[in-house]
């Protein structure tokens, strides 16, 4: 299943001259054919709806009939000339169609198949959390950017020689987050969102039970987060040197980011007001090459 | 390889063995006045022999053990270089397939050299060396020098023997060759062994050696294959470039030393401080696993300290089943059915482990060509971490497995570069991927000349209150502990070093108590620092 995005553009329509496939062919010689044929135009042109949204799109020549080849009750294909207006109605899931579109190049015609996706907007809060969950369940389980922060203080201290090498030892692997009283719950709770994600994929729960599965894989995934922040204070004495104290940030969904962190907290980043770029405040700059912002 | 240390113990009159004219050598260490043992900071060869009639024996050892600058005394042992098992003539045979570089060189019997061939990694050609592939890779363009201890050394027009000497049953000549020595001698065991490791290549004369090495030839088996470990041990001091008398001695050290010969004994003293000098300069020690279907660590020099053992498979990939196996067994290479060369013309296929020895020392060669500091514990962890496993009935075997050539060159050349435990700090793999983390400006962390040894690479361990120390050893010195200054210690699994200087100083490293005054070995661990060195985080 695809991920659905912000930006409904339409993928380029581009030059379509390779011709494969279908019809065509037939017997040798030099006899012209007196009756047109069909062939089949190999690139599929994915377009990208939003719900309650009427997308008009360009065909390459003009069209002739549509027909549905996986239709989806909630999109509909019209069509006038050389324009296709793809609607798409109020969704609870992400809709799906494909559709055969037979247009008129002289006397020949020429197909090619539109896969069209609806897209669910009102639950695109809920469909990026659960992504990121699903698609990182196992570092987020972990904390592995917490470890990786916490890590490379413990790192940076013993090479600067602020500690010694047995202490880097010692402190190094203090940072286990099966350690955490709120692992198991958070594993059970995102385990749980990944399964009712792809029901709510299929189509087989709509936005709503979705919802509840990310609010509560949400706030197991913070209380289990505490044990981070816990680690990470207890390595202030050696990150003080170079950053700034870290804020009470909780483990939560960074939008702009579109993942889970903790590092995003508005008192650490300043976003160009122009660019809307993100960069860290005096005192988090270290942060930047270990959080990839 | 033998880790534990030598157990002091006197074998005088164990096994005294009387021939070679009825005469009996006798070896005695000289200690000083005092009756004391020498202490002395780098390895020394304090040995000296004495040869008497058989039945003087006894009464010369008593009088040599009254005297009280005379410490230990032993009797010569007889050794002798590993039977071959087989020994087949070789005609000329067509392999359709497996020797994929059989165009790589022009020498005309290459293309009988199965034992370059690549087979693919099936299960029933698990016994692949790979080192025609390998060879696409290793840097041959440096001449290395192989020393070889053996017997029947003759010309072929396809080595180069650059020095040779003759040592048997006391013998200590210049000259070497059997054909001139003993010209009624067919024993050529010297130089099948030395043709597998350094048979000049792409000269279009005969076949092809693993190494482009120059062979320097220390005959110390007679005729019949035996010769005496007192003169064993003479060998091995002149190819480590030390005085022996009545032979010219060598320059420098060569590069590695190939000992195709064993005899049932602990090892003895005279031997392993023989070995002590030659580790001391530089020198690496194979040798075979010796023919007896038995336990390696009763033979010697398998169970001395430092050197590469190495045993024999069949080119299906299971064991040759003479040879010798167990723990002291570091490596396998092919052994059964090795095609080498005799004499002008003369081709034979031959077993034993003999023959797995060169093709291992060759190695090592190439190895040293790119790593010249490499020791034995380097050599042995490359070896170790580029085998394959022995499989049998499904079931993949412990302990030593078969060498692949192509996973050695790459890890000499670089391609599996994690290995090495000396790099530079941000070169550990555990931070390549933050480097930028530690270079940036708010780290404030000089990363110039920051460099740091990973001791979880080096097969050594300490105890608690034990330190990991690096020694820096100036090259004009023996690489020793005493000869070196301590330049970082750590009781951690990483030890930092800051600003080391590869150019003029080698770096070891050794488990030491605080005051160095107790150390595990007097000859620390190479740590190949020159392959560490770089100036990438200096120019930032």
């Amino acid at each position: 299943m695809k991920k659905l995005k912000l930006g409904l553009a339409i993928a380029s329509m581009g030059f379509l001259a390779a011709c494969g496939g279908g019809g065509g062919g037939g017997g040798g010689g030099s006899e012209t054919p007196k009756t047109g044929q069909e062939f089949r135009i190999n690139e599929v042109q994915d377009v990208t709806v939003g719900e309650n949204t009427t997308l008009a799109v360009s065909a390459q020549y003009s069209v002739k009939s549509i027909e549905p080849v996986t239709p989806n009750d909630n999109v509909t294909l019209t069509f006038s000339g050389n324009t296709i207006n793809v609607s798409v109605a109020d969704l609870q899931n992400p809709a799906l169609g494909s559709y055969d579109v037979y247009m008129a190049n002289g006397i020949d015609t020429m197909i090619q198949r539109y896969e069209v996706m609806g897209v669910n907007t009102s639950a695109f809060a809920y469909e990026d959390r659960a992504y990121d969950i699903r698609n990182n369940f196992e570092d987020l389980l972990n904390l592995a950017e917490d470890r990786k922060v916490y890590q490379f203080f413990v790192d940076l201290a013993y090479l600067k020689e602020a500690i010694t090498p047995a202490q880097r030892d010692v402190r190094i692997v203090d940072f286990d987050a099966r350690d955490s009283a709120g692992y198991v719950t958070a594993q059970n709770d995102m385990n749980a969102l990944v399964s009712v994600f792809g029901q709510y994929l299929d189509g087989d729960v709509d936005e709503s039970v979705l919802a509840g599965y990310v609010d509560q894989a949400e706030s197991s995934l913070m209380i289990h987060g505490g044990y981070g922040l816990e680690r990470l204070r207890a390595v202030e004495d050696l990150s003080s040197a170079v950053m700034s104290s870290l804020p009470d940030s909780p483990l939560t969904f960074a939008e702009d980011q579109g993942r889970f962190s903790r590092f995003f907290d508005s008192n650490m980043i300043e976003i160009d007001p122009d660019t809307g770029d993100v960069t860290y405040a005096a005192g988090y700059e270290i942060l930047t090459p270990l959080t990839g912002i | 390889m033998k880790k534990a240390a030598i157990v002091l113990a006197l074998s005088i009159g164990a096994t005294s063995f009387a021939k070679a004219a009825e005469q009996v050598t006798i070896v005695y260490k000289v200690v000083s006045t005092q009756g004391e043992a020498v202490q002395t900071d780098v390895p020394e060869y304090n040995w000296k022999t004495v040869r008497v009639d058989a039945d003087k024996v006894d009464e010369t050892v008593r009088e040599l053990k009254a005297d009280p600058t005379i410490g230990m005394v032993e009797i010569a042992q007889k050794v002798q270089a590993p039977k071959p098992v087989m020994e087949v003539p070789a005609y000329p045979k067509v392999y359709a397939q497996g020797v994929r570089a059989q165009a790589a060189f022009n020498d005309p019997e290459f293309i009988q050299q199965k034992v370059w061939a690549d087979y693919a990694d099936t299960d029933t050609n698990r016994g692949s060396l790979t080192i025609a592939q390998g060879m696409d890779i290793y840097d041959s363009t440096r001449r290395m020098k192989i020393g070889v201890v053996d017997g029947g050394f003759v010309e072929t027009g396809d080595i180069t023997y650059a020095q040779g000497v003759d040592m048997v049953f006391g013998n200590r000549a210049d000259g070497f060759l059997e054909t001139e020595i003993d010209p009624n001698c067919g024993y050529r065991h010297g130089t099948q062994v030395s043709h597998l490791a350094a048979a000049n290549r792409n000269n279009g004369v005969g076949m092809a050696g693993i190494a482009n090495a120059d062979v320097y030839a220390a005959r110390a088996l007679d005729c019949s294959g035996s010769g005496f470990t007192t003169d064993i041990a003479e060998s091995i001091l002149w190819l480590a470039g030390e005085p022996v008398s009545g032979v010219t001695q060598l320059p420098e050290p060569v590069d590695v030393i190939n000992l195709s010969l064993n005899a049932e004994t602990a090892c003895p003293f005279y031997l392993q401080d023989a070995l002590d000098v030659a580790r001391s300069r530089g020198v690496v020690i194979v040798a075979s696993a010796g023919n007896n279907s038995d336990d390696a660590a009763k033979y010697y020099p398998n169970n001395c300290e430092g050197v590469v053992n190495v045993g024999s498979n069949r080119f299906d990939g299971t064991k040759s089943s003479f040879t010798n196996d167990g723990e002291e067994v570091d490596v396998f290479a092919t052994g059964s059915d090795v095609f080498t060369m005799s004499g002008p013309g003369q081709y034979n296929y031959v077993y034993g482990t003999s023959f797995s020895s060169p093709i291992v020392a060759g190695h090592v060669a190439l190895i040293k060509a790119v790593e010249p500091e490499a020791d034995e514990t380097r050599i042995i962890r490359l070896l170790k971490a580029a085998q394959r496993s022995f499989v049998v009935n499904g079931l993949t075997q412990t302990g030593a497995g078969i060498m692949d050539s192509l996973k050695l060159a790459k890890a000499v050349s670089g391609e599996t570069y994690v290995a090495r435990p000396l790099v530079h700090a941000l070169n550990h793999e555990s931070r390549i991927a933050t480097e930028a983390a530690y270079t940036q400006a708010s780290a404030q962390l000089d990363t110039c000349g920051l460099y740091e040894v990973d001791t979880t690479k080096l097969d050594v361990s300490r105890d608690a209150g034990e330190f990991f120390k690096v020694f820096e050893v100036s090259k004009d010195s023996d690489f020793t502990v005493a000869n070196g200054t301590e330049v970082s210690n750590s009781q951690g699994s990483r030890v930092l070093l800051k600003n080391i200087n590869p150019t003029v100083n080698n770096y070891g490293l050794s488990v030491c108590n605080a005051d160095n005054s107790v150390c595990d070995s007097e000859i620390p661990v190479n740590l190949n620092a020159s392959k560490a060195l770089t100036g990438v985080y200096c120019a930032r």
